[in-house]
Formats: structure tokens, C-alpha cells, sequence
């Protein structure tokens, strides 16, 4: 009878983790904002989360195993990508990475528009906190029948 | 426990039973819409609490009647889990359709309601809890 209410709750908290995850890579992108050098070579290019919806059995086979069609669906983080659009060229010759002309490419990370990524992966997460709470509130309050 | 039809444990009580499973099934709805709630091109989970219901309900449904070879039976279908189906047509850039709001305004009713359906259980037991204690004064 409880199945449901565990795998909600897996199911939120694989939305926190992957809302977690996309939160380390927009403060992994506002560290890496200035860097001109990467291991790679060339200035750092800002790194995406994609998220994709997987069958909540695909999770966690072992333990929630479900019977019957239509479960719930979960969220993974699919891929961490990396953003083609071109770097910012600033103009600084004193720069040690600038060019013959004095122009220094600059990593492609908009620091505002990394704020409001930071934000709504803030507000997703606690969405699904709120979630987990309510499927734990559910659970609890069938206990409680039991006394 | 559907077949009990008789005193105490009677229909009401099934019925309250398969509400309280399908607001847990609703539960699972809702948090698989909200985790997703940022996932591209993710078409959010419309199934209701009647869906689940009516599947809970009329899982014994009445036979359909038949005239053609090619007609088929209720029987296969209504045993199923309800359908999923696409709720809401609002469009975001992304392709995703869940509405976080909704999600949490419907998350919340399902819970008072489970409530309410617990308590209804409990006073059904506490009637009965009573009658067993005051047979033994």
C-alpha cells in the first residue's frame, strides 16, 4: 500500500540531487568566470546540466520494485554540457593571455544570467523538500492509525 | 479487502480504503511532476485522483455488451492503472508543461484530503474499539 508514498519520496529526492547537481555547476561556471587557462587549453566554456526523465524503477530496481504500468517518474542528470556560444573578447594588453591585437578571449559565463540559474535551482530544490515533507507527513499520519 | 460486504468491515470502509491508496498514488504524481518541473520537453503527469479511484473502484466492472466479432471486452482495460495522460497546455520555452504552483497547490489539497480519509477510518475503529470495550464492563 505504501509503495507509492516510497517512491515519491525516492522520486523527490532524486529531484534534490539533481538539483544539487545543476547548483554545482552554476557555482563551478561563477568560480571559473575570469579563468583564461584550462587544462583542455584556451579560456573556460561554461558547463549546462540537462535533465532528463527516467522510470522511477530504473532508480532504485532493488528495493522499489513496482507491479503494474504508469509508476512515477524521476530525474537524473543525463549530461553536463559544455555552452558553444563564443567567448567574450575584452580588450587588456597587458593581459599574459591577450593576442597580438591586445584582445583577451574571456570564458563565456554571464554572471547574472548564472544567478538566476543559482535561483531557480534554490527554489526547485526546496519544491521538492516540500514534496518529500508532505510524502513523509502522509506516511506518519497512517502510522499514527496504528495506536 | 473489496469482497467484504457484510457488517462492520462493509462497503464504506473499502471504499475509504482504495481513497486512502489513491491519494497516496496522487502523491506519487505530484512529486514526480514537481522533481521534473525542469526537465526539457517533460509532459507533466494529469492523472487524477478519480482516475485512480474509478480504476480501484470498478475493477470488477460490468461486462460491455458485445454485437460484433470485433468488439471487445471492458474487463482488459478497467483493471489497468489509469492511463497516463498530459495535464496543462501551457507551453514554456522549453517544452515542459508542469505548472510548480499548481503542482504544490494540488499537492497540498491531496494531503488534507488523505487526512480527512485517515480520520474518517479512525472514527470508523474507534466505534468499534468502544463497542468491544463497553461489552466487557
Amino acid at each position: 500500500m505504501s509503495d507509492s508514498l516510497f517512491s515519491s519520496m525516492s522520486v523527490a529526492a532524486a529531484g534534490m540531487t539533481a538539483q544539487r547537481a545543476r547548483m554545482d555547476v552554476v557555482a563551478e561556471n561563477i568560480a571559473n568566470a575570469e579563468s583564461t587557462r584550462t587544462a583542455e587549453g584556451g579560456p573556460y566554456r561554461r558547463r549546462q546540466v540537462v535533465f532528463r526523465t527516467i522510470a522511477e524503477k530504473d532508480a532504485f530496481p532493488a528495493i522499489f520494485a513496482r507491479a503494474g504500468q504508469g509508476g512515477s517518474h524521476s530525474v537524473q542528470v543525463s549530461d553536463v554540457v559544455r555552452d558553444p556560444r563564443p567567448f567574450r573578447e575584452v580588450y587588456d594588453p597587458v593581459h599574459p593571455d591577450a593576442d597580438a591585437n591586445g584582445i583577451v578571449r574571456m570564458p563565456n559565463v554571464n554572471t547574472i544570467e548564472e544567478m538566476v540559474d543559482m535561483q531557480a535551482a534554490g527554489r526547485s530544490f526546496e519544491a521538492n523538500v516540500t514534496s518529500l515533507e508532505a510524502s513523509k507527513r502522509m506516511f506518519l499520519k497512517s502510522l499514527e492509525m496504528l495506536r | 479487502m473489496g469482497e467484504h460486504n457484510f457488517g462492520f468491515f462493509d462497503h464504506g470502509f473499502s471504499r475509504l480504503e482504495a481513497t486512502l491508496q489513491s491519494r497516496e498514488r496522487m502523491q506519487a504524481v505530484h512529486s514526480s511532476n514537481i522533481a521534473n518541473a525542469d526537465t526539457p520537453n517533460y509532459r507533466a503527469d494529469g492523472r487524477t485522483f478519480d482516475d485512480y479511484l474509478n480504476a480501484r473502484l470498478n475493477g470488477s466492472a460490468m461486462p460491455l455488451a458485445t454485437s460484433q466479432a470485433g468488439h471487445m471486452q471492458l474487463e482488459s482495460v478497467s483493471r489497468h492503472e489509469p492511463e497516463w495522460r498530459s495535464g496543462g497546455d501551457v507551453q514554456r520555452a522549453d517544452g515542459n508543461t508542469v505548472d510548480l504552483q499548481k503542482e504544490m497547490a494540488r499537492m497540498s489539497e491531496n494531503q488534507l484530503m488523505h487526512e480527512l480519509s485517515l480520520r474518517m477510518i479512525r472514527g470508523r475503529i474507534n466505534i468499534l474499539t468502544n463497542a468491544i470495550k463497553e461489552g466487557s464492563r
